[in-house]
């Protein structure tokens, strides 16, 4: 191969590199459903490499994942006097933060005394934190709408909002550590429990620029219940769950033991008894282990929040491959392509397409293996459907460029050459 | 001087060898009935195990569909499901499988040659799925008497209970609430029970307390506490409100008689008083279905209340 050809391939090369990426982008923009131009993305855009990566390729066994920081008490079907003296106890135990994942949205007419055992317990406790709801209304002039506890109980308590972001109302895997609201910045409910626990962890949350965090889901839901797939199937144990009759009937025993001192502990439902599958505030991780087609919920509200304070203890955040970076790494990978399979196409005509399918499929695997260590190993978040998306597109584009537009580039090449070659005789005249 | 020297050693060696060899065991996981013990003090009565360091010389006693998961220091676990005893330091503990990245990843992509049915071959469908619904035990709800004064009329007195059972045995049982003892008990496959000839096992001016209990099953009602007084006290209250209504001087409905007479009795805490007497009334005035409907609501209030 002399040098010109070698230059005028590594160009075309570029060209297509360059039209490609422009195409690859406005597919990804475009403010229309893709479904009749993007059937591929369409089907996958609720799915992420999470889902597979946490959920098929971290060691759910490793023992370091058992949280000896955070106890979660499950509430089940109590009333308010249990929580009252649950919240006592825990107060006499000395924990570090206690997080109650419920909604006292309403007074008891039945029975108004429990209502003031709970709110003279919860006014005693100082670092307790309650959970709220936020709706952000589209239309209409209150912007948000919040469903809170009664003042009556939380005048002087700390509250954070248990929103968790989404993008199909199922399945978890991000969170807002603060939220902008009009009169400011509010933090999560698990953001204010870690701010309780251990207020010098602030930087952690406030150093990171997103808006969002994806939660880098590692421990999976405890209980005897959930030892199933596609829940659990491992039958691994990273926290302690604890029912709050079970701890009011041993709270005795465990003042003797100490156990709950400098603990976090939550308290949520996670079903309406520890025999019980309940599907109430459950959810879809990406810790579930049938991450495609239909399947069971597999982790309990309560369980999200104590995987994001684990997240935020551990300092385990992960962080993401800007979207600049990936666009090089789709250049990148449509240059290589383009030298590729034009050579393969020169030499092997009628089997050029087969084998280019196969290399397809070989640089799909080397690219998610690449996403998976990335994120299970460095907490890095490639964004890898895009990415997959331009050596699935590859082949198709090659054929466009080939046709339409190849030969239009080395006309525009010879012609540049030709002015450049012009200008340079007519200085060699003049000169002479 | 030798001597010394050499039992320091020996000191010395001892508790390397313990430091060495001990590790603590901790409880990670515990689902329904599981006791600790000691083995050595065998007329300890066990108590419920909780979370925390346990050490090796005790013994577990797991009940029925409980479980149990321990883990060394080390990170040997030991999960136990059986119903039975074990002595914690005998338990075969295992370290967890871990696999590598490279491991799984290489099962991912192997696992695309294994031969995968299509979803629309009938061959794939198995029968794995139990449409069918089995329900919990529930504990049964103590239904009459309620808390509070319970007059002895005619030498008997009504106990009732439910519980959504069609099946269920249930064992009555009255305990003295000083003495702590059984003064009766009885099995029955009802979901009440009169006792006759009450005075041959409760003393009128008494304290006592009741409970159901399902037979062959843990589960048992929440105790009730009432006072056991004469008949002479419930039909004085009744001729006080019967004589209200006749100074009134006019005929006043029945709705407005059973809801203020039961009202009154409710205001003195005298809710089986205002039980006794609404079954009563409703029952000699039957062909009124409002009457009954405005009982039921009362009945229902108190024990959603008791409930709570």
């Amino acid at each position: 191969m002399n040098f010109r050809h070698y230059i005028r391939l590594n160009f075309q090369a570029l060209c297509f590199a360059l039209f490609s990426t422009f195409i690859l982008f406005v597919l990804h923009h475009l403010p229309v459903n893709q479904i009749f131009i993007d059937p591929f993305s369409e089907a996958i855009k609720q799915h992420d490499v999470m889902d597979i990566a946490f959920s098929k390729f971290r060691d759910h066994n490793k023992i370091e994942l058992f949280d000896t920081n955070i106890v979660v008490l499950n509430s089940g079907i109590t009333n308010r006097a249990n929580l009252a003296k649950t919240i006592t106890l825990l107060n006499a135990y000395k924990v570090r933060a206690m997080g109650i994942d419920i909604l006292f949205d309403t007074m008891s007419t039945q029975s108004p005394k429990a209502d003031t055992l709970l709110q003279s317990a919860i006014k005693q406790s100082k670092n307790l934190v309650l959970g709220y709801i936020f709706i952000e209304n589209k239309h209409g002039d209150n912007k948000f709408s919040f469903p809170k506890t009664k003042p009556f109980f939380s005048a002087s308590t700390k509250q954070g909002y248990v929103n968790l972001a989404t993008n199909d109302n199922f399945s978890v895997r991000a969170y807002e550590p603060y939220h902008q609201f009009e009169k400011g910045k509010e933090p999560a409910f698990s953001t204010q429990i870690a701010l309780t626990a251990f207020p010098e962890y602030e930087s952690r949350l406030t150093s990171r620029n997103s808006e969002k965090q994806w939660i880098n889901f590692r421990r999976v839901q405890p209980g005897a219940v959930s030892m199933i797939f596609p829940i659990n199937s491992g039958r691994a144990t990273h926290y302690t769950l604890m029912d709050i009759d079970v701890f009011l009937r041993d709270s005795s025993l465990y003042k003797e033991n100490n156990y709950f001192k400098n603990k976090v502990v939550l308290i949520g439902f996670v079903g309406e008894s520890e025999k019980a599958l309940s599907m109430k505030d459950r959810w879809f991780t990406p810790l579930n282990e049938q991450y495609t087609g239909r399947s069971l919920p597999d982790m309990s509200g309560v369980f999200i929040h104590a995987n994001i304070l684990s997240m935020v203890f551990d300092d385990d955040f992960i962080d993401d491959i800007p979207e600049w970076v990936l666009y090089l790494i789709a250049i990148f990978i449509f240059y290589l392509n383009y030298l590729v399979f034009s050579r393969i196409l020169s030499r092997l005509k009628p089997a050029g397409g087969v084998l280019i399918r196969l290399i397809q499929v070989l640089e799909f695997s080397v690219l998610f293996t690449i996403s998976v260590v990335l994120l299970v190993k460095l907490n890095m978040k490639l964004s890898f459907f895009l990415i997959a998306t331009s050596v699935i597109l590859s082949f198709e584009l090659f054929e466009i460029y080939e046709r339409r537009l190849e030969h239009s580039v080395d006309l525009w090449i010879s012609k540049v050459r030709n002015r450049l070659k012009l200008s340079s005789n007519s200085n060699e005249n003049t000169s002479n | 001087m030798k001597n010394i020297r050499l039992l320091l050693n020996l000191i010395f060696c001892i508790a390397f060898f313990n430091a060495a060899i001990s590790q603590n065991i901790g409880v990670v996981s515990i689902s329904g009935d599981v006791k600790i013990k000691s083995a050595k003090d065998t007329k300890q009565s066990p108590k419920n195990l909780t979370y925390g360091v346990i050490t090796p010389d005790k013994q577990l006693v797991l009940g029925k569909n409980s479980m149990v998961k321990l883990r060394k220091s080390s990170g040997e676990e030991c999960e136990l499901t059986a119903q039975g005893s074990y002595l914690v330091r005998d338990l075969p503990y295992k370290l967890p499988v871990e696999k590598s990245i490279i491991t799984r990843l290489s099962e991912y992509f192997m696992n695309f040659f294994n031969a995968h049915p299509s979803s629309e071959s009938k061959e794939r469908y198995q029968n794995s799925i139990y449409a069918i619904s089995r329900g919990n035990i529930i504990t049964p709800v103590p239904v009459f008497p309620f808390e509070g004064k319970m007059p002895l009329i005619n030498n008997s007195i009504l106990f009732k209970w439910d519980i959504a059972c069609d099946t269920c045995h249930y064992e009555l049982v009255i305990k003295d609430i000083f003495s702590r003892k059984e003064v009766f008990r009885h099995s029955c496959d009802q979901k009440e029970f009169i006792l006759n000839n009450a005075d041959q096992v409760l003393n009128v001016g008494g304290k006592y307390y009741w409970y159901v209990k399902v037979a062959n099953q843990s589960t048992i009602s929440t105790n009730i506490i009432f006072d056991l007084v004469s008949s002479n006290e419930y039909e004085s209250e009744l001729g006080n409100i019967e004589k209200n209504f006749t100074e009134a001087g006019v005929a006043l409905p029945l709705e407005f008689r059973l809801v203020s007479s039961i009202g009154e009795l409710e205001s003195k805490e005298l809710t089986n008083f205002a039980y006794l007497y609404g079954t009563d009334f409703v029952s000699k005035h039957a062909e009124n279905k409002a009457l009954n409907e405005l009982f039921e609501q009362f009945v229902y209030s108190k024990l959603s209340n008791s409930e709570r």
